[in-house]
């Protein structure tokens, strides 16, 4: 785990998770007809299925975070991430990856922003955005 | 356009909730076994003491069910998420969170709405601050313009 932004020059890439994406409730409940959470509905506008919520890939966001920095991330971390692409379907093999991008001085330590992202098929990026961590000097 | 939520009655400085939810240990646990991330510091020990909740659970969900205490929100689209973790959450604590309507516009036909929202638990402790932008559906408006935004 990374307790130092000295640890880190930009550029610097975090290790990546891997995930087969999974949202419970796309399983066990049932959509009205217009819902984006239906494949049948999904489909007839142009996407691969189903989508999975945002708050389900925000989770799979934020654990490169968390694993990365711990408590950094958990208290005073911040990300901002867009879902684009077309989404993510349960079942996809997900990867999510982060490279540092910035060390901003801030009150108490350093401010290290990565960007962030998301890839599944071929290398398809489904999320992208940024998120930080502010660590000791 | 939307159906179910007339963009034109959204008003910016309209304020949604409060909702609130108690994170209990098993909801926690089923966190980390739905995102396969059994992390100690949410299921044993952590450095802010006992075991903390996740700081993206439900990331990105309160905002719906904001929407949704006032509208009907099942055809609506997350499409971007941001949150600031100021404080780690703890189980078996209430959380409350509030929002208001800070923005909505069009864009390529489609309607937005910003929500920023605030999460505290029950003794008052910031959790986290949040804004969500939610497309009210996929369906393009029938006066759909190039580019037009509205409310900035």
């Amino acid at each position: 785990m990374i307790t130092s932004s000295k640890q880190l020059a930009i550029g610097s890439e975090l290790p990546p998770t891997h995930h087969i994406s999974y949202q419970r409730s796309l399983v066990e409940l049932e959509f009205k007809e217009d819902s984006i959470h239906r494949d049948d509905y999904t489909q007839s506008k142009g996407y691969a299925g189903a989508l999975t919520s945002s708050y389900v890939l925000c989770g799979y966001m934020s654990e490169l975070m968390v694993n990365a920095f711990g408590e950094r991330y958990i208290k005073g971390g911040k990300i901002s991430i867009r879902f684009v692409n077309g989404g993510v379907q349960n079942g996809d093999a997900i990867t999510v990856k982060g490279v540092v991008s910035e060390k901003t001085p801030e009150p108490g330590g350093v401010r290290v922003v990565c960007d962030i992202w998301m890839e599944k098929g071929k290398g398809v990026k489904v999320v992208v955005g940024q998120a930080s961590a502010l660590l000791p000097d | 356009m939307s159906k179910d939520i007339p963009f034109e009655i959204l008003t910016i400085g309209e304020t949604l909730g409060p909702i609130e939810y108690a994170v209990e240990k098993k909801d926690v646990e089923r966190y980390c076994d739905d995102w396969k991330d059994p992390n100690p510091m949410y299921l044993e020990s952590s450095p802010f003491g006992a075991p903390v909740v996740p700081p993206a659970f439900r990331a990105g969900l309160d905002s719906f069910r904001l929407l949704g205490s006032k509208y009907d929100a099942h055809a609506t689209l997350g499409v971007i998420t941001e949150h600031e973790f100021i404080n780690p959450a703890r189980i078996g604590k209430r959380l409350i969170v509030t929002g208001k309507i800070t923005d909505k516009y069009i864009k390529r036909g489609i309607e937005y709405v910003v929500i920023a929202y605030t999460t505290v638990d029950e003794d008052g402790v910031k959790i986290r601050e949040s804004v969500d932008h939610i497309a009210l559906g996929v369906e393009r408006r029938a006066d759909d313009q190039p580019v037009k935004e509205a409310g900035k």
